[in-house]
């Protein structure tokens, strides 16, 4: 396989996730809005129980590890279901591409995307909700990508792990909205009840959300090195049991 | 002299406790379009993709264009062209991008043009060229999938199934483009349970019935290991129309008719019709006329047909190579 033959994949795969109206409302329509009703529910000016941040600088890191989550989830994982389940891969797998290429490809693409909304948010969030940190842009990106490779395993571990794209489906949704609960993005940890608590500790997306939070406002729930470190090992561990539980058809 | 296209030796293939592929061997010369034959069930899928690299073998050899379709997968990869029975696209990818992608993804590039031009017309596709996979008809996305098999100019082509769900049309096209292909020297393998794509296109034959192959050879060699066999075949009156009691044709009789081996009575179009299989037709038919002369016989619609594929399947299993 050429590297022509990669860039190629890469483009077609954009141009699909651009067609796909669902994928693109959900990334650049969506999280905004959900951006926007966080910040009508708090609206605050910057204080001292904000510890000097506006709310703009609280809210943010949130619809961004929605992002990172919800494409992982429907974007990759069912998707990645669908085309086993049609005989796309199987049509793929006869050609000199490599099986990794395609997961890479979309992988690739759904990251550029959920980035460019990312983006689109902290404009957003700097217009209209008085953005006032801006925290180091490297380590930003860092936590965002870091956020995305554990996040993404976990949709090709989903997409790879059963046998129809119904239970995908079905799997995926349920899982998604476990995170959203327990991980904090709705709740927040520190007013979480012990037991939501320990539960919290189980999902990649609580750690990639206080990730954010330190790039973002310098502190966290956790120290930033146990993010990083928990966020990496899940990385393998997700990435190794989907390689072991990829198929073809 | 050339090396062989396709070798396969022994091949065994189990799925549980079913042999799907049950010990079968032959071999494919570069340059001929080979068709594996049989009804639906008999192996030919389980054969093709363990050729393609897709399934491996239980047992036996297997050898394509000299490479192992396992071992060395990449690098047939390259050289082959592939239409799978059961396959898709997504839903919105284009028909050109599908081909520039596809086309991409080869070292080598194929004869047909900057735009496929080439590759499309004969094919049908011209018109589609911007159109979603979703919004093709059957046929489109079936001729697309032979379309994306021959992108990139492969030296061999395995085509499963290839002209299921096309108009007579469509067939018509694929299977002039095949033969122009061959002319140009590509290697085609296909499989097929449709006797006339057989013995229209392919230059040899091989025939599975349930994992085994049951014989092998160009159409014609085996038509005339029948013995040179064809069908004679006429109409009754219909019934009521009351004819002369001694002109009613004695069908019984006919079996003692020179060179004829079997008589088969049988209702087509609501009229009943018979069918003398002979070894010998020109003798037969000879001497049925005389007869026919003599008693006065209608003799309705009657004609002479050759022997066909379908006729050697019949001989080999007893079966008709209906799907």
């Amino acid at each position: 396989m050429s590297l022509r033959g990669f860039s190629r994949l890469v483009w077609v795969e954009a141009l699909l996730f651009l067609r796909e109206w669902q994928a693109v409302f959900l990334t650049f329509v969506f999280l905004p809005l959900l951006l926007f009703l966080f910040g009508a529910i708090f609206r605050r000016e910057p204080d001292v129980s904000l510890g000097g941040f506006a709310p703009g600088d609280l809210l943010v890191p949130i619809p961004i590890a929605i992002g990172l989550a919800s494409n992982a989830i429907y974007t990759l994982s069912g998707p990645l279901a669908v085309a086993r389940e049609r005989g796309i891969l199987r049509r793929f797998r006869v050609t000199p591409l490599r099986p990794w290429a395609v997961l890479a490809a979309q992988a690739l693409v759904v990251y550029l995307m959920t980035l460019l909304a990312a983006l689109l948010l902290l404009a957003l969030a700097k217009l209209f909700l008085g953005l006032r940190a801006f925290a180091n842009p490297l380590s930003l990106w860092g936590a965002f990508t870091l956020g995305a490779l554990s996040l993404f395993s976990l949709g090709f571990l989903l997409g790879s792990a059963f046998p129809t794209a119904r239970l995908t489906y079905a799997v995926s949704t349920s899982v998604f909205f476990t995170m959203l609960l327990f991980s904090g993005v709705i709740i927040p940890l520190d007013v979480m009840p012990p037991f939501m608590q320990h539960i919290a500790r189980l999902m990649p997306l609580s750690y990639v959300l206080d990730l954010l939070k330190h790039a973002w406002l310098g502190r966290g729930h956790w120290p930033w090195p146990h993010d990083v470190a928990v966020l990496l090992a899940s990385t393998a561990a997700f990435t190794l049991l989907a390689a072991r539980a990829f198929r073809w058809d | 002299m050339k090396a062989k296209a396709v070798v396969v030796r022994g091949l065994v293939k189990r799925y549980g406790r079913v042999k799907a592929v049950d010990g079968v061997s032959f071999e494919v010369e570069p340059g001929e379009i080979f068709g594996l034959l049989g009804p639906n069930g008999a192996g030919k899928t389980t054969t093709i993709e363990c050729l393609e690299g897709l399934r491996t073998p239980d047992r036996g050899t297997v050898r394509v264009l000299g490479l192992d379709p396992r071992r060395d997968r990449y690098e047939l990869c390259e050289r082959i062209g592939v239409q799978l029975q059961t396959t898709a696209l997504y839903d919105r990818i284009k028909v050109h991008e599908a081909l520039t992608l596809f086309a991409s993804l080869y070292r080598r590039r194929g004869p047909w043009g900057r735009r496929f031009e080439r590759l499309v017309e004969p094919l049908g596709l011209g018109s589609v060229l911007g159109r979603h996979y979703a919004a093709l008809s059957g046929g489109q996305k079936q001729r697309l999938h032979v379309a994306l098999a021959l992108v990139h100019g492969p030296e061999l082509v395995f085509l499963d199934e290839l002209t299921t769900g096309l108009d007579p049309q469509g067939r018509r096209a694929v299977w002039d483009f095949l033969l122009e292909l061959r002319g140009r020297g590509t290697t085609i393998f296909l499989t097929t349970h449709y006797m006339e794509e057989a013995e229209r296109l392919c230059d040899r034959v091989a025939i599975l019935d349930r994992g085994k192959l049951l014989a092998q050879g160009s159409p014609q060699e085996l038509i005339a290991r029948l013995g040179g066999e064809g069908r004679i075949v006429f109409s009754l009156p219909p019934r009521g129309a009351a004819p002369r009691a001694d002109a009613r044709v004695d069908v019984e009789g006919l079996k003692g008719l020179p060179a004829v081996r079997r008589v088969e009575r049988l209702v087509r179009d609501g009229r009943e019709t018979v069918v003398l299989y002979s070894e010998n037709p020109k003798a037969t038919l000879l001497a049925l006329v005389k007869r026919a002369e003599a008693a006065g016989w209608p003799l309705d619609d009657l004609h002479v047909q050759r022997a066909t594929l379908e006729d050697v399947f019949l001989a080999l299993t007893g079966r008709e190579l209906r799907p």
